[in-house]
C-alpha cells in the first residue's frame, strides 16, 4: 500500500489530481438536527480546505440522501466523501456502497459520528454540541484527504459448513444447508442426534410426541447424503478463520479434523437446577422440575388422581419463574455472582401445557398455579392458559417483592407454598402441594472451550451474543460463525428450528462464492523495518494473527548485517486473522507495523484538526 | 413543465375530466374551504406568533382543527414552530416563505 | 419484451421487514426475486416506527439500509403500489398476474423533487401520520420512501393541473391506467404482514370517537422526530401532554373480539413509549394499565425492569371503559388489582390503546394458490414444531406476521428460515444451481 499520506498524493481515478472532498451532513430526521445547527455545519464546511461541496438533508442514508453524493460524485468530481450522521456501526458500509455504485473505491469514505457523540450526548447546549460537531467534521475532512484507495482481502472458502450440535436447531440447520447444496458436517457428543427433543414429552402447540419428531429429523438428516455426522465425539479445538475453520473432533480415540467455511453454533442449553433446597427442591418425592415432569408425565396411568413417587397427589402446584427474573438481592446470585435477570420465555407455556394435560387425564387432581405474569405469548399458547383456567386450576400471581416460602409436610399438614398474592389484594396465602412442580428456566449450555478458542461474544446473561439483537440475530460479531437456537436465547421448539433456518441462510450466502471478501483494516508490514523483537506477538489477542518467521539476514535494513547464511526472526502478517485492531501498531518502536485505512499520519492530522477548533 | 406540453397538459386534463366524469362529491367545496380556511390561518398569524387555542380563537376554528392546520402548514415550510409558552407550543409564519 | 412473462425464482409477497429480508437472504445467494408491495413504498410497518425496542435504534436508521439493500440488488426486482392477484400453480411453477396500480406518474421520468407536492393545493389527512398531519393530493409517500416517486391521489384529485405545471420532467399522466404482466416463479414466500385492530373495537375505551384517545402507531408518529407534530403534543388542543397511560391489551386476549391470542409486541411496545415519552416529557407521569406484562425476548426483561427503574407505573388493573371531560381529557375507568379498592376513575391528557393484532391478508379472498388460514385468521402452518415457515401448500412459505403476531427480530429470523425452505424447494425441483 502507497500510504504516504499527504493529500494529493493519493490517486483516485488518474484523472482527478486534486483531492475533492464532499462533505453531507445528516439530519437524521430531528436526532441531529435538533441539536446540530446543520446549516450552520454545512456553510462554515464548505469553506475548508479541499471541501469541494458540504450540503445536509434530513436522511442521507435514505435513497434520495444516497442519490446526492453520487450526483456529486457525477457533476462535482468529488473523490473523497465524508457523512456526518450517526455511528459508523449504522451506516459505514451504506455509504461504502454508495460510493461503490457511483464508481469510487469504497475506502475513500470518513465517516463521522455526530450523533452518539454529539446530539444525543450535549442536548442542552446546541452552541456547544455544534462546535463539537465542527471539530469532529473537520478532523474528518482531514482524514478523508489522506486516504488510500485500498481493496477488500479476497478469502478462498471452504464449501462446507460445520453444525455444531445435533439437537432440533442442529438438525435443521444441516437439513436447510444440505437442502441448499452445502456439504455439511453435523457434530453431536451424545451417542445419537435428538438434543433437548428426546426429553420434552409433548411439544405444544401440536401435541405431538416429541421424540417422533426426533426421529423424522434424524431420518431426514440420514437420507442426506451430504450430511456427516458426527456422533458421540468431544470437540476438541475449533482453529481458524471465516471461509477456513478447522474443527477437532475425537472420536472413538482418534483425532479427526475437519475443514469447514462457515460454522453453526447448536450447542442449545441446560435446565435451569434450582439450588439446594430452593424451594423445596432436594424433597424428591415432593418437588420435582417442570423438564423432570414433562417427561414423566407422558409414562403417567390415567385416573382420577395423579400419582407422583407412589403418592396420591390431590394437590398439584406450579411454581413459575424458578432460575428465571431473578431480582438482585431477593435470589441467591449464581455460580458467577449474577443473578438470571432474564425471562426464559418457553416455561409459562410449557407450565400450562403440563397443567392442561394434568387436568384433562386426572380431574381428581387439583391444580394451583403461582405466577409472576403468565407468559402465553406463542401462537396457541394462549389456549393452554385458558384451558388450564376453564377445567379449574386456580391462579395466584405472587407479589415480586418477596419470594415465595416452601414450608414442607408437617404432621396433618401437606406441603404448602407461601406468598403474598397479587390477585386477592396482597392477601397471604398458602396454598397445598403434594407435588411442587418448579418451572425452571433457561441457561445457555456450558461452552467454554468453543467461546475461548473462537473467541465468542457472551452477553452479561451468559448466552452467545448475536451481532445486533434486532436485526442480526443470528450472527455474531466474528465472521462465518452462526447461532441456531438456544444457544442465543430461550427460545421454543418452532423459534429455534426457525433461528436455524436463518442461520443455515446466512452461511449458505456466504459460502455462495468461491471467495469472501473482508474489509482491508489489517495491519501492514514493513519488515525492512522489523527487528524480530516480537513485543507485538505479546499485544495480539488473535492467534495466528501474527507470527514470526525466519528469514534470511541479508538486506535487512533495520538489523546490523549478519554474516552470510544466518537468518533473523521477523513478523509476519495473516490478514484474514488480522482483526485491526491496532494493538500490534502501538508496541512497535520501529514503527515496521501499520494499519491500513488508520495511519498514524491521518491520527496526527485528525488530532490536529480538533485542537485547532 | 416545458412551453411545448402546456398544451398537451391541458389536453390531457381535459380527457381525464371526461374518463372520470364529475369530481368526487363535495371535493370543489372541500378545497375551496381550504383555501379560505388556510387564509384565516395566515392572517391570525399576520400580526405574531400564536398557540393553538390562541389560533383557533382567533381563526374561528376548534383547536383541533387549528392543530391539524398549523402540522399541515408547518410541513410545507409555511409555518414554523416558535417558543413555547406554558403548556404550549407557538407557531409564527415562517420568514422563509411569503 | 411487452406482454412476455416476467420469470423469477422466487415471488416474494410484502416489501416489510420479513419480506426484505427473506429477499435479500435469497438475492444473497444468487436466487432472482421479484418483490411486490401494495404500499407505494417498501418499508412496511417498521419504516413507520420512531425508536425499536429493546435497542432503541431510530427505526429509520436501521430500516433504511435494508430497504436501499433491497432497492439496489441486482438480483432482486421490487414492485411498489402493486398486487399479485390469481396466483396459481401450473406445470410445477407458480403463476400470476402482477397488477401495478396507476401512481399517475411517470416513474422513469420522476425525480422525486416534490415541485409537483408543493403546487398541489389539496390537503388530505396523511395515512403515513394515521391521520395527524396532512399530506396533499399528491405527493411523495414520506421522506425516506423508497422509490422516490410521486403518487397522485385521484380520489383528492380536481384535476385542476397545478402540479402537471410545476412537474420539471413532464412526468405527470393523469390518463395512465393499471397495467398488467404475467410472472412466474418457482416458490413463493407470503409476507403479508398484520393489521390492527380498529380503534372502535371495543367502544367503551373511546377509541376514533375521542380526540386524545390515540392508537399505538399515532402515539409512535407523535414519537418519531420526523413526526406530525415534531413532537408529543394532544390531538384536541395542541398541549404538551403531563400525564400519559397506556391500555393494554386493547384488542388481544379478548374472545369478544374474535382476538383470544396475545399480540405478543404491544406489552414491549408501550414499555418503549413509555421511556420514550419520559425522554421528551420528564416531568410527565406515565402509567401502563396491564394485565401481564410479556417481556419474553432476549433483553426484554430487563428493559421492562429499565422501565419500571425510569419511574414509569406498571398498574395491574381492570380497565372498564374510557371517557372524556369537558376539556377532552381522558377518564379512565378501573379496578386496580394490587390493592383492594373500589372502582376508580383516573383522569389523564392522553390515553393510548394497545391494539391487537390481525391478519394483513386473507389467503382465500387473495386468492393465494391454496393457502389455507388457521382458525386465528393467519397462515396456517401445518408443521410448525419443526418447520414454522411452510404453509399448507408446497412451494409456498410464509415469513413475519402473516403467521401470527411477531416482533421484528422474530420475523426476521422466520424470514430467513423461509428464505432456505424456498432454496431448498428450488433444488428439489431440480432448479439446482451451485
Amino acid at each position: 500500500m502507497n500510504g504516504t499520506g499527504r493529500p494529493g498524493d493519493n490517486q483516485l481515478g488518474e484523472s482527478t489530481g486534486d483531492v475533492r472532498v464532499g462533505v453531507y451532513v445528516c439530519h437524521c430526521g430531528g436526532n441531529i438536527s435538533d441539536v446540530v445547527d446543520v446549516k450552520a455545519l454545512a456553510g462554515l464546511m464548505a469553506e475548508y480546505p479541499h471541501v469541494a461541496v458540504a450540503k445536509e438533508y434530513p436522511f442521507m442514508c435514505s435513497d434520495p440522501g444516497q442519490e446526492i453524493i453520487l450526483e456529486d460524485i457525477r457533476a462535482n468530481r468529488v473523490n473523497r466523501v465524508v457523512v456526518a450522521s450517526c455511528s459508523p456501526t449504522l451506516h459505514e458500509t451504506t455509504f461504502r456502497r454508495a460510493l461503490q455504485r457511483g464508481g469510487l473505491n469504497p475506502y475513500l469514505y470518513e465517516h463521522v459520528n455526530i450523533r452518539e457523540q454529539v446530539s444525543w450526548v450535549h442536548k442542552d447546549d446546541h452552541a456547544a454540541a455544534t462546535r463539537k460537531a465542527l471539530a469532529l467534521v473537520r478532523a474528518g475532512v482531514e482524514k478523508a484527504t489522506r486516504l488510500d484507495p485500498l481493496e477488500a482481502l479476497r478469502v478462498k472458502a471452504e464449501r462446507r459448513v460445520a453444525v455444531i450440535g445435533g439437537g432440533p436447531a442442529g438438525m435443521s440447520a444441516a437439513l436447510a444447508l444440505a437442502g441448499a447444496g452445502l456439504p455439511v458436517d453435523l457434530f453431536e457428543k451424545g451417542p445419537a442426534l435428538g438434543g433437548r427433543l428426546l426429553e420434552m414429552g409433548r411439544v405444544f402447540p401440536t401435541g405431538e410426541e416429541a421424540t417422533a419428531l426426533a426421529r423424522r429429523l434424524a431420518e431426514d438428516v440420514a437420507a442426506q447424503g451430504s450430511i456427516r455426522v458426527h456422533l458421540g465425539g468431544e470437540i476438541t479445538r475449533v482453529d481458524g478463520y471465516v471461509g477456513n475453520f478447522e474443527v477437532r473432533v475425537e472420536e472413538g480415540g482418534s483425532q479427526a479434523r475437519v475443514k469447514a467455511g462457515a460454522l453453526v453454533l447448536a450447542t442449545g442449553f441446560d435446565h435451569y437446577l434450582p439450588g439446594a433446597g430452593e424451594f423445596g427442591s432436594g424433597d424428591a418425592a415432593r418437588v420435582a422440575t417442570l423438564p423432570e415432569f414433562q417427561k414423566a408425565l407422558g409414562s403417567l396411568p390415567a385416573g382420577k388422581v395423579l400419582r407422583w413417587r407412589g403418592r396420591e397427589i390431590r394437590h398439584l402446584a406450579f411454581l413459575h419463574c424458578v432460575g428465571s427474573r431473578q431480582a438482585e438481592g431477593l435470589n441467591p446470585p449464581q455460580a458467577d455472582g449474577k443473578v438470571n435477570d432474564y425471562c426464559s420465555r418457553v416455561c409459562c407455556t410449557a407450565a400450562l401445557h403440563a397443567a392442561s394435560q394434568v387436568l384433562d387425564r386426572f380431574p381428581g387432581t387439583q391444580v394451583y398455579d403461582c405466577h409472576k405474569d403468565i407468559r402465553t405469548y406463542g401462537r396457541g399458547h394462549e389456549a393452554y392458559y385458558e384451558d388450564a383456567a376453564k377445567k379449574g386450576a386456580l391462579f395466584f400471581r405472587y407479589a415480586e417483592d418477596a419470594l415465595p416460602e416452601y414450608l414442607p409436610a408437617s404432621g396433618l399438614l401437606p406441603a404448602r407454598l407461601k406468598f403474598r398474592d397479587v390477585l386477592t389484594w396482597m392477601e397471604e396465602v398458602e396454598v397445598p402441594a403434594d407435588l411442587l412442580v418448579l418451572a425452571t428456566g433457561v441457561v445457555p449450555r456450558a461452552i467454554k472451550g468453543l467461546v475461548e478458542s473462537l473467541k465468542l461474544p457472551v452477553g452479561a446473561d451468559r448466552f452467545l451474543q448475536e451481532a445486533h439483537p434486532k436485526l442480526r440475530p443470528v450472527e455474531v460479531a466474528n465472521n462465518g460463525i452462526f447461532l441456531a437456537g438456544t444457544c442465543q436465547a430461550p427460545m421454543t421448539l418452532d423459534e429455534a428450528c426457525a433461528a436455524a433456518g436463518a442461520a443455515a441462510a446466512k452461511a449458505a450466502q456466504l459460502l455462495s462464492q468461491a471467495e469472501i471478501s473482508l474489509d482491508p483494516f489489517v495491519v501492514e508490514l514493513k519488515a525492512e523495518r522489523c527487528t524480530g523483537c516480537g513485543k507485538c506477538l505479546e499485544e495480539c489477542s488473535y492467534s495466528g494473527a501474527l507470527k514470526l518467521v525466519d528469514r534470511p539476514l541479508a538486506g535487512l535494513g533495520a538489523t546490523p548485517p549478519g554474516p552470510e547464511g544466518l537468518s533473523a526472526a521477523v513478523i509476519a502478517v495473516n490478514e484474514a486473522l488480522c482483526k485491526g485492531c491496532g494493538a500490534c501498531v502501538a508496541v512497535c518502536e520501529p514503527r515496521a507495523l501499520e494499519l491500513a485505512g488508520w495511519h498514524l499520519d491521518q491520527f496526527e492530522a485528525m488530532a490536529g484538526a480538533i485542537a485547532a477548533s | 413543465m416545458t412551453e411545448k406540453n402546456f398544451n398537451a397538459v391541458r389536453e390531457q386534463l381535459k380527457l381525464a375530466k371526461e374518463r372520470r366524469g364529475p369530481a368526487p362529491a363535495g371535493l370543489v367545496e372541500e378545497v375551496k374551504e381550504q383555501a379560505r380556511t388556510q387564509k384565516a390561518v395566515l392572517e391570525a398569524l399576520d400580526k405574531g406568533p400564536l398557540t393553538v387555542p390562541e389560533l383557533a380563537a382567533a381563526a374561528g376554528l376548534s383547536p383541533r382543527k387549528a392543530l391539524w392546520w398549523v402540522t399541515a402548514l408547518r410541513k410545507y415550510g409555511r409555518v414554523a414552530e416558535g417558543p413555547k409558552r406554558g403548556a404550549y407550543l407557538s407557531y409564527a409564519k415562517n420568514a422563509e416563505k411569503p | 419484451m411487452a406482454n412476455a412473462t416476467l420469470s423469477y425464482d422466487v415471488l416474494v409477497v410484502g416489501a416489510g421487514i420479513a419480506g426484505l429480508q427473506a429477499s435479500l437472504d435469497l438475492a444473497d445467494q444468487g436466487r432472482k426475486v421479484l418483490l411486490v408491495e401494495k404500499q407505494p413504498s417498501i418499508g412496511g410497518r417498521m419504516i413507520n416506527l420512531s425508536k425499536v425496542f429493546p435497542t432503541l435504534d431510530c427505526a429509520s436508521c436501521i430500516t433504511t439500509p435494508r430497504m436501499a439493500s433491497v432497492a439496489h440488488h441486482p438480483n432482486i426486482d421490487t414492485r411498489t403500489f402493486a398486487e399479485l392477484k390469481g396466483l396459481r400453480r401450473e406445470d410445477g411453477r407458480f403463476r400470476a398476474t402482477l397488477r401495478q396500480k396507476a401512481r399517475f406518474v411517470d416513474g422513469a421520468r420522476c425525480i422525486g423533487c416534490r415541485s409537483c407536492e408543493e403546487a398541489c393545493p389539496v390537503l388530505v389527512p396523511d395515512e403515513y401520520e394515521h391521520g395527524l398531519g396532512a399530506r396533499k393530493a399528491i405527493r411523495i409517500p414520506f421522506t425516506n420512501a423508497i422509490p422516490q416517486l410521486a403518487l397522485l391521489d385521484m380520489d383528492h384529485c380536481t384535476l385542476c393541473g397545478l402540479c402537471a405545471r410545476a412537474c420539471p420532467t413532464d412526468c405527470i399522466d393523469f390518463l395512465q391506467k393499471d397495467a398488467d404482466t404475467e410472472v412466474e416463479a418457482g416458490a413463493v414466500i407470503l409476507a403479508t404482514g398484520h393489521e390492527l385492530t380498529r380503534m372502535d373495537a371495543k367502544p367503551h375505551y373511546g377509541g376514533a370517537r375521542l380526540p386524545n384517545v390515540l392508537s399505538p402507531m399515532q402515539a409512535e408518529r407523535l414519537l418519531a422526530p420526523h413526526g406530525a407534530y415534531g413532537r408529543v403534543l394532544r390531538p384536541s388542543d395542541g398541549r404538551i401532554p403531563d400525564s400519559i397511560a397506556y391500555v393494554q391489551c386493547a384488542g388481544s386476549r379478548d374472545r369478544s373480539l374474535g382476538v383470544p391470542y396475545c399480540s405478543r409486541v404491544c406489552c414491549m411496545f408501550a414499555a418503549k413509549q413509555a421511556m420514550l415519552l419520559s425522554g421528551s416529557l420528564p416531568t410527565a407521569d406515565i402509567t401502563i394499565y396491564y394485565m401481564d406484562i410479556r417481556a419474553f425476548g432476549k433483553g426484554y426483561e430487563q428493559f421492562v425492569a429499565n422501565a419500571r427503574a425510569m419511574g414509569i407505573h406498571f398498574v395491574k388493573a381492570k380497565v372498564a371503559r374510557v371517557t372524556e371531560d369537558a376539556d377532552h381529557n381522558p377518564v379512565v375507568r378501573l379496578e386496580r388489582q394490587e390493592d383492594r379498592g373500589l372502582p376508580e376513575e383516573v383522569t389523564h391528557d392522553l390515553v393510548v390503546l394497545s391494539l391487537g393484532m390481525l391478519p394483513g391478508a386473507d389467503p382465500v379472498l387473495e386468492d393465494f394458490a391454496g393457502v389455507r388460514a388457521a382458525p386465528d385468521g393467519f397462515l396456517e402452518s401445518p408443521q410448525a414444531p419443526l418447520a414454522p415457515a411452510r404453509t399448507s401448500q408446497p412451494g409456498v412459505f410464509a415469513a413475519g406476521t402473516a403467521t401470527g403476531p411477531k416482533d421484528i427480530v422474530d420475523s426476521i429470523t422466520e424470514a430467513g428460515s423461509a428464505a432456505m425452505e424456498a432454496v431448498g424447494f428450488l433444488r428439489r425441483l431440480g432448479e439446482g444451481r451451485p
